[in-house]
């Protein structure tokens, strides 16, 4: 019995002693950036900016927990200040944003619609666009008169609401196109409203009471009207305009997206396409392109939103994850950072320079941003101004840079970008191997591989799937490369020459290569993790703790990192047991938490989380790891 | 001697005794009056017909004149007075003895004049535009005009004076002044039903508002929530007007120039809709989730199911704490199930209680003993309470709660417990608590099975390999942590040792319930047999044959065992521990 106790306390020993003395995280710095899901500006150029607090719940799904934070500023130059956001319900996405009455409007996507004070920060229920009562073809709101609202039903029903959609009432039926089930509608200036369904247009002065008839147009995919009564309208021929209410309309330039006038000249507006924006100030007899609006999307593919400044000075600003730019005058887009002075981004990827202690780089806001400092501070590092960048790497020779411009890295200490050849979807999965610095990509079937200093070359690889790669792991000190399209796994332990099919413990699995043995695996899966001494022919379940992060550090034999559900946890025995580790500050049970990244002797942690993840700590930490 | 022949027969079936009851109501149906008697209604089921002739008092089961389904009912005064029935073909059906006997008329009918039932709006089958006349009570049909515009969904009012409405949800509405010769679009019509008042000329009511110059203008009464949609019920007197909405409820006596709010159950937290106005309008009944209420203003609601169908639902709590007492759907019992009120007026997914509240989906909490509810999360999550009823969890998307007086909640930590947001399904977890309520256990519907498991009431967990991929119960014996029972598929696996092995122990299982007090002993339901085992599932012995149909679920408490058997729910006493 004592034997066995002496034996338990020496086991605890053994179990506590990497969590020994108290983990020392420093850093905690991050570039500035906000992440609004809406964002408007007042009468007087005020801005508002609203942030709804999400993540991944129970079913699996994204839920939004509501609107819960309004950001304003009394111009776009900022600064911002932070107010919670009261009125609203629980669970509700925003579906628009936009100036009405003395504050703002906000139609939620169950169909609510609610006014706000000047701050945006206090709201109140004034009816419903009801957006699940049935198939609707097209709403609008007046954004002069926010108590006019008109629906049209894809069955041709209309009603208008005089009271901001407290009630509805019947309007003349419009006798829609068969089959059209969607359509635009837009307010005019002068109050009336123009309806486009299909190839049809209707005009209508009175609320929908009686319709006029418009000539026939292709089905344009968006209506939006702009100051003084004009009309916009881009369908897949061209860009139109029309100046007397949807009568005629004339081509004033090719096809776009989207096109976004303003509100105080008819003759301004910009329109969007991919990879550009262009500006007219003529009524689109005339166009000139944006300059700083960036491939393709621009700036990004998710959640890009384009808003203009009302008050004059023809300004547009656009604003996607964690960042905000503006033009005036059809100048270049510049990064709106006096608004985003004092906010701090979550930032999702960072890698560390291997060989320079403190240096790290890292995306954020769609820029490059480096710290020398361990993190403290960081500041914007010059990057080619075209891609949307995807992923940045360090190795030993080169910052390495991915976006849908291709692939370009510049040697350390130097600021010219060289492009890495290739094709340009190379950059959507590019792997350094730690040890050598080699990139390799996979695209269509084929393995690249771009030597350091080299630029990328097709190899012969056998074996890769012809399917889309979702990621890469480089191992075995550049002997092992390990690829998966999704749920599977594909592995090649002799340099990329021949892959197999990886069998892995579980039916969805993550591998991570052991940096210096080609044939050690360590998988993350739903049901713990697993480690493999041969290559996948055989598993042993070595943490039942759920980690999706699993990294291992080249500079220390043996060592592995994980994250998962808020614990950090180490393994010195190539993931044979764990311990547990102190977490940094940004560490959360978020699903997003965290990213995990080492450099020679140091871990680093970053959460690509936006401070709109209430009650999390941001920023980039690091923490010495013992030398082995 | 004598002593092991009482301790044998006390474990034996025969002394089982069962106390069988149910709350009783229709939660889906629809009420209709009957202005030749101000105490009559008609409660029309989705395959059932129920009428009261003493304000809901009591009802009574009729037949149904078809089996097509009933769309709607229409009473008049008579005399004799005349139930007239429409199905869902557009059958006819006369009743002049109150539902008792129908009589076939005619076909086609999609509307009937309120006013009486010679005037009728048909087609010629449903889904047809070729919209029909008829003023026979649907005996022969002539042929109308077709509505301009749209002609789908459309729902039909017969007015004073030969004016037909027409119109869609969407907003489309026609009129027509010659019994649908012609048929003009007319606009300003608020959204929801139109209903005109009979014998008032220019009288309607759409959407909760009135208009007196047939809906050219339009005003709202005063006491209405904004934003809530009412529709109108009138009495037999066309002054008699109650509006009803999922937030209020008020009645006019004069047209609607004055009114009165009449109280909604749980504070108006869930919508009854007005279906029969009785006593010349004094009272109503409506229609809430869990059957008819008696409304009445300046009087709380009372719940009218006498006469109903038993219809009792999960999930099924015994109250731990409270003798005779349980909870089952939207109801409790506090009689052992002769008597039931309801309490939610939502389906609550699971309960607990804890000190003196019950918890619902770890959305709110309130007293046992009834009273107004207290807000716990704004995200529904699983809540589980110990079989004594000393602590409560809530899982959540937030994560894991605890609570010891359900008004105020801690994070117990949690360490280790999945994230269950990186689980693909999209099925809640299931939450036991037991052990002495040290215990807290939680799996969720993903693939391989696990089962994760504190002893620390919930501070840290550890994960466990479940035997099957899914499980469909779990309990947690009252005393000893390390018991755990799974079902799954109908099998029952046990472990000993907190999870670390599970073996199956029996087959053909529904339902398991926990002893709240006694280590070990444990009951589990076959579809007609109760079972139980004193010694943590070596050994089963047949309990009980538990009345009335299926066995769904099991819960015990406070001494005794319920069962939720088909739709009635029965309770017995615990049976004696074997010494």
């Amino acid at each position: 019995m004592i034997r066995r106790a002496i034996g338990i306390a020496l086991a605890t020993v053994v179990l506590v002693v990497p969590n020994a003395g108290a983990a020392v995280w420093h850093g905690g710095g991050s570039p500035p950036g906000l992440s609004f899901d809406a964002e408007a500006f007042g009468l007087d150029g005020s801005f508002l900016g609203l942030g709804t607090a999400s993540g991944f719940g129970f079913y699996g799904l994204q839920f939004s927990s509501g609107v819960r934070i309004a950001y304003t500023a009394p111009a776009i130059t900022g600064p911002l200040a932070e107010r919670p956001v009261a009125g609203l319900p629980l669970g509700a996405a925003i579906v628009s944003l936009w100036r009405g009455g003395a504050g703002f409007r906000l139609l939620l996507d169950d169909g609510g619609i609610y006014a706000s004070d000047v701050h945006g920060a206090a709201w109140s229920y004034v009816g419903s666009l009801g957006l699940f009562q049935g198939d609707m073809a097209a709403w609008a709101i007046d954004p002069r008169d926010p108590a006019h609202a008109v629906r049209v039903y894809t069955d041709g029903g209309v009603q208008r609401s005089t009271d901001g959609g407290l009630t509805w009432y019947s309007a003349y039926p419009l006798e829609l196109p068969d089959s059209a089930n969607a359509g635009a509608a837009a307010f005019r200036s002068d109050g009336s409203i123009v309806v486009a369904v299909g190839e049809k247009l209707w005009s209508s002065s009175d609320l929908g009471t009686t319709w006029t008839d418009l000539p026939d147009r292709p089905a344009p995919a968006t209506i939006v009207a702009g100051a003084g009564g004009v009309l916009w309208s881009s369908d897949g021929a061209g860009l139109y305009r029309s100046d007397d209410g949807g009568a005629g309309w004339h081509r004033v330039a090719a096809a776009a997206d989207d096109v976004v006038p303003s509100p105080d000249e008819p003759d301004v507006a910009w329109a969007i396409r991919p990879g550009e924006v262009a500006f007219t100030v003529d009524g689109g007899a005339t166009w000139h392109r944006v300059a700083g609006a960036r491939q393709p999307g621009p700036f990004g593919l998710l959640n890009t939103s384009y808003v203009p400044v009302p008050g004059g000075g023809r300004q547009i600003c656009v604003f996607v994850a964690q960042g905000a730019w503006c033009s005036a005058d059809g100048r270049a887009f510049a990064s709106a950072d006096r608004l985003l002075a004092g906010t701090t981004a979550g930032i999702g990827s960072v890698a560390p320079d291997p060989r320079v202690s403190g240096r790290a780089v890292g995306l954020s806001g769609g820029r490059l941003w480096e710290t020398v400092d361990g993190a403290v501070s960081w500041h914007p590092s010059a990057a080619p101004s075209d891609p949307y960048y995807l992923s940045v790497k360090v190795t030993r020779r080169d910052d390495v840079l991915a976006g849908f411009g291709g692939v370009r890295a510049r040697r350390h200490g130097t600021a010219a970008w060289r492009a890495l050849g290739g094709p340009a979807a190379l950059a959507f999965n590019v792997a350094a191997d730690p040890a050598t610095g080699t990139l390799y990509a996979v695209v269509g079937g084929r393995l690249w591989r771009a030597r350091p200093g080299g630029s990328f070359r097709v190899t012969g690889a056998r074996g890769l799937p012809l399917a889309g790669v979702d990621a890469i792991e480089i191992g075995g000190d550049g002997g092992s490369i390990a690829v998966t399209t999704g749920p599977g796994w594909w592995l090649s332990t002799d340099d990329g020459g021949t892959f197999h099919a990886l069998r892995g413990p579980a039916k969805r699995f993550a591998v991570t290569v052991a940096p210096h043995d080609r044939f050690r695996l360590v998988a993350a899966t739903l049901d713990g993790t697993f480690t493999s001494g041969d290559s996948g022919l055989h598993w042993w379940r070595v943490a039942r703790r759920y980690a999706p992060s699993v990294i291992a550090d080249p500079w220390a034999r043996g060592r592995w990192l994980a994250i998962g559900n808020g614990v950090l946890t180490v393994s010195v025995d190539d993931g044979r047991s764990w311990h547990r580790l102190p977490g940094s500050p940004a560490t959360s049970t978020s699903p997003s938490c965290c990213m995990l990244a080492v450099s020679p002797g140091r871990l680093w942690e970053s959460s690509p989380d936006g401070p709109l993840g209430i009650g999390l700590a941001h920023g980039v930490w690091w923490r010495a790891l013992p030398r082995s | 001697l004598l002593s092991v022949a009482l301790l044998v027969l006390a474990a034996t079936p025969a002394q089982a005794g069962w106390t069988a009851g149910a709350p009783h109501g229709v939660p889906f149906g629809q009420l209709f009056g009957d202005p030749g008697s101000p105490t009559r209604a008609y409660l029309l089921g989705p395959a059932s017909l129920y009428v009261t002739d003493d304000r809901g008092a009591s009802w009574v089961a009729r037949s149904l004149p078809s089996s097509n389904g009933i769309d709607s009912l229409a009473a008049f005064a008579g005399p004799p007075s005349l139930l007239v029935a429409i199905d869902r073909t557009g059958a006819v059906w006369h009743s002049t003895d109150q539902a008792r006997s129908w009589s076939a008329i005619g076909c086609c009918a999609l509307a009937v004049d309120a006013a009486g039932p010679a005037l009728m709006i048909g087609n010629g089958y449903r889904g047809s535009t070729d919209f029909t006349r008829s003023v026979d009570g649907g005996v022969t049909w002539t042929p109308i005009a077709t509505p301009p515009y749209v002609t789908q969904d459309l729902a039909f009012a017969i007015a004073p004076g030969g004016v037909v409405f027409a119109w869609t949800y969407t907003g489309v509405t026609y009129r027509s002044d010659d019994l649908g010769s012609t048929w003009q679009v007319i606009t300003g019509i608020p959204e929801g039903a139109i209903v005109p008042a009979p014998g008032i000329v220019g009288s309607l009511w759409a959407g909760g508002l009135h208009s007196v110059d047939g809906g050219a203008t339009w005003e709202r009464p005063a006491p209405l929530v904004p934003g809530c949609s009412a529709d109108a019920v009138l009495g037999a007197d066309p002054l008699v007007v109650w509006l009803t909405g999922f937030c209020s409820a008020a009645r006019s006596l004069d047209g609607g120039v004055t009114w009165e709010l009449a109280a909604l159950p749980d504070g108006g937290s869930g919508p009854v809709l007005v279906g029969a106005v009785l006593d010349g309008g004094m009272a109503a009944l409506g229609m809430g989730s869990s059957g008819p209420w008696l409304l009445e203003p300046g009087q709380e609601p009372v719940y009218r199911p006498d006469g109903l169908p038993a219809m009792a639902y999960g999930p099924l709590l015994a109250d731990p704490l409270v003798p005779g007492s349980a909870y089952s759907g939207t109801f409790t019992t506090s009689d052992r199930g002769a008597s039931w009120r309801p309490v939610w007026t939502y389906w609550p997914q699971s309960i607990a209680r804890v000190a003196g509240r019950v918890i619902t989906d770890g959305t709110e909490s309130r007293p046992a003993a009834g009273g107004a509810p207290t807000a716990l999360l704004d995200d529904r999550g699983a809540t589980a309470s110990d079989p004594l009823g000393r602590r409560a969890w809530i899982l959540g998307p937030a994560g894991l709660r605890s609570t010891v007086d359900g008004v105020h909640l801690t994070t117990p930590g949690a360490h280790g417990l999945l994230d269950y947001g990186q689980s693909d399904s999209s099925e809640v977890p299931l939450l036991a608590a037991g052990g002495d309520a040290a215990t807290v256990i939680a799996t969720f519907y993903r693939w391989p099975g696990t089962v994760e498991v504190s002893h620390d009431g919930g501070r840290t967990f550890r994960a466990r390999t479940l035997p099957v991929d899914y499980a469909d119960g779990l309990s947690v014996d009252a005393r000893d942590g390390r018991l755990l029972l799974v079902l799954a598929r109908g099998r029952l696996y046990r472990s000993l040792d907190a999870g670390a092995h599970f073996r199956r122990v029996r087959s053909g299982i529904v339902a398991t319930a926990v002893d709240p007090r006694r280590r070990g002993v444990w009951y589990a339901a076959t579809a007609t047999r109760l079972e139980w085992t004193q010694d943590a599932g070596r050994t089963w012995h047949l309990l009980a044959r538990p009345p009335g149909g299926r066995t769904s679920a099991l819960s015990a408490g406070a001494g005794r065992l319920w069962a939720l058997t088909g739709s009635l729910l029965s309770s017995m006493a615990l049976p004696g521990a074997r010494r």
